[in-house]
């Protein structure tokens, strides 16, 4: 029973007060391929050929001056958060992304170690990012200050995005489903027909929230660099 | 992004040589300046005695 709109969000599987519902974060690892034989399968080489793809994306905005190998733990977050939001679709799987504790948990982690690594190792290189190339006399002062501002927000604004995404999406869902109830017929195939949309929607938002959280941790882990 | 090697820095005189947006150091020097100048009014508005009526 919905107390409030919100209450479909919040954990319920428990056994002795424990939130089993958590578990669903690592339902995704199942999908991850095993390499048994050496001739890969289809799971193994559609996993690699993603892989590759994300690879070289993040390759190129990371720029020439990149560690070998720091594309991995970028390709592991999409993994992760698309998994996430995605299997958060189907009925009765929690979707522990649109929680603000896991997202969060994500985008502070990573700002504050960018942060960190580059204020103390690049402080000068920092501080040139501070203004645009080629900004106007008169404007330089605001323009350290707004890109201040917009840095420390970072953080926020990576895990804010992606919760509200999932938040949105499932209540929507939620709230069209519920006024199936008492509906007639002819406008239950109506009301069918718009969820099959609306999942399409959300599935393609899955993937594309997941791109968007990693390229942007790319692209501000490229600027302390 | 190389920013600045393509300005000439013999071209840039006074102010402009030390705070632009074109050179790296012009840049840097610009944000450490707003950082201080912020820094030095907040720190003035902390420090200030604060006026018994």
């Amino acid at each position: 029973m919905m107390n409030n709109l919100f209450s479909i969000f919040d954990p319920s599987t428990n056994i002795f007060n424990l939130p089993l519902n958590w578990i669903s974060t690592f339902i995704g690892l199942m999908f991850i391929p095993y390499s048994f034989w050496f001739i890969p399968n289809r799971h193994f080489m559609l996993w690699n050929f993603i892989s590759n793809k994300l690879h070289n994306e993040f390759k190129t905005l990371l720029g020439p001056n990149s560690t070998s190998g720091s594309t991995f733990i970028f390709i592991s977050l999409f993994f992760f958060i698309f998994f996430n939001n995605f299997l958060g679709l189907f009925p009765y799987i929690f979707t522990s992304t649109s929680h603000l504790n896991i997202s969060l948990s994500l985008s502070l982690t990573l700002w504050l170690s960018f942060m960190l690594y580059g204020w103390i190792n690049n402080t000068q290189h920092m501080f040139i990012h501070m203004i645009p190339q080629g900004t106007p006399m008169v404007l330089m002062p605001f323009m350290v200050l707004i890109e201040t501002i917009s840095n420390i927000i970072r953080p926020g604004t990576l895990a804010v995005r992606l919760t509200a995404n999932m938040i949105a999406g499932h209540l929507l869902i939620t709230l069209l489903s519920s006024t199936g109830i008492n509906m007639p017929n002819y406008l239950l195939i109506i009301l069918i027909f718009i969820q099959i949309l609306l999942l399409i929607l959300e599935s393609a938002v899955s993937i594309i929230q997941a791109y968007v959280i990693t390229i942007l941790s790319t692209l501000y882990s490229s600027e302390t660099n | 992004m190389a920013g600045g090697d393509s300005v000439d820095e013999s071209q840039l005189k006074g102010f402009s040589k030390y705070f632009n947006s074109m050179t790296n150091r012009g840049r840097a020097n610009t944000a450490k300046a707003t950082y201080a100048f912020f820094g030095v009014v907040i720190l003035y508005f902390t420090l200030k005695p604060k006026s018994k009526k």
